[in-house]
């Protein structure tokens, strides 16, 4: 009975009453309902799923730590997207600094190259899961900071305001940077939407 | 919601993006955070450390930058200092050929009797500062000089 009546609370009541009675059940419900949106937008950002999945766990545990630091004032989607933004961005200039000076890394087993994809080939191209991989290929290809309000424009579905919010950015940066990473999304995937 | 211009001039774009397959955490997720909750894992593996923020990239090319202006505003300033002589009111350096020169005739001036031999055989004597004429007579002006000595010994004899 009680579980579901937290299951039809809002976030911001979920995390209200996490922070008044520590009940953790309503930080349960709050953990399942964003594991899978912050799973999905930082693997878009980051293109490796095992990291993401340990970005998303770090979130949630900065959540569960950090409960108290929530202010009612913002939405709870604005908060939590913000930490996983965080981290998600820290990571990616983890790894860009550790390719810029790592020689060692240079060959490395786990390493990602663009190599000529013959099946990537508009004419090859007839299953969803190879387009699929090449725009997540040609996604990664954006620059980094328009890559992130695309994801949360237009796969994450979220408004220009709330991106503003959780990327801390002028809504009209956030236009703008949005139809920059749009335009350079075009011109790598020009051979596929054109089908 | 409404497309704007954007929106519809990226049209394919985004209809691209929004049919992506949407990715799911894995099974295990949840017992995993809470496993690591309750046993206080808590090793902020993503928390940035203090060496890893001055080595971000960005950081280093802007330290790299501040140092080479650091030291190239010290070099103009030190440039520009009182203390350093202006070049243009500087004597030019001597010359090793030239300043040997002047040593060889301050060691001849402080000789005190030199002798430098002439064309018509006279000599000239410095004596500590004193210039004398050495000259060589023939037989005809010695008996000149002797004369003339016995006419003036003659002139003092008559007149004493």
């Amino acid at each position: 009975m009680i579980e579901k009546k937290l299951g039809d609370l809002t976030d911001e009541e979920l995390i209200l009453e996490f922070q008044q009675n520590n009940t953790v059940k309503a930080y349960e419900i709050l953990v399942q309902r964003y594991k899978n949106p912050l799973i999905n937008y930082i693997y878009r950002f980051l293109g490796d799923y095992e990291a993401c999945a340990d970005i998303v766990q770090e979130t949630m545990i900065k959540v569960y730590r950090n409960k108290d630091s929530y202010k009612s004032i913002a939405k709870f989607s604005t908060w939590i997207y913000t930490i996983a933004g965080n981290l998600a961005r820290t990571e990616y200039q983890r790894r860009k600094r550790r390719n810029i000076f790592s020689i060692s890394s240079y060959g490395d087993e786990n390493e990602n190259f663009d190599i000529p994809d013959e099946s990537a080939r508009p004419d090859v191209i007839t299953d969803s899961g190879i387009k699929d991989e090449i725009i997540q290929k040609a996604l990664l290809k954006v620059s980094d900071s328009y890559r992130e309000m695309v994801i949360l424009r237009d796969i994450q579905e979220m408004s220009y305001e709330e991106i503003a919010e959780v990327t801390g950015i002028a809504v009209g940066t956030v236009k703008s940077r949005i139809n920059r990473g749009r335009n350079q999304l075009q011109k790598l995937l020009k051979d596929i939407y054109k089908e | 919601m409404i497309p704007n211009d954007d929106e519809v001039r990226y049209k394919n774009i985004i209809n691209l993006l929004k049919q992506m397959p949407k990715v799911s955490a894995p099974p295990n997720f949840e017992s995993d955070l809470m496993r690591r909750i309750n046993i206080g894992n808590f090793n902020d593996t993503y928390k940035i450390k203090w060496w890893d923020r001055f080595l971000f990239p960005t950081r280093i090319i802007a330290a790299t930058t501040l140092a080479i202006s650091i030291v190239a505003v010290f070099y103009v300033l030190n440039d520009n200092s009182v203390d350093k002589e202006n070049p243009f009111l500087l004597k030019p350096p001597i010359r090793k050929s030239v300043l040997q020169s002047q040593n060889k005739q301050l060691h001849l001036s402080k000789t005190p009797e030199y002798a430098e031999a002439s064309i018509n055989g006279s000599f000239k004597i410095n004596k500590e500062g004193l210039n004398f004429l050495h000259i060589r007579l023939n037989e005809a002006e010695k008996a000149k000089i002797t004369r003339l000595k016995e006419q003036i010994r003659a002139y003092f004899n008559e007149n004493r």
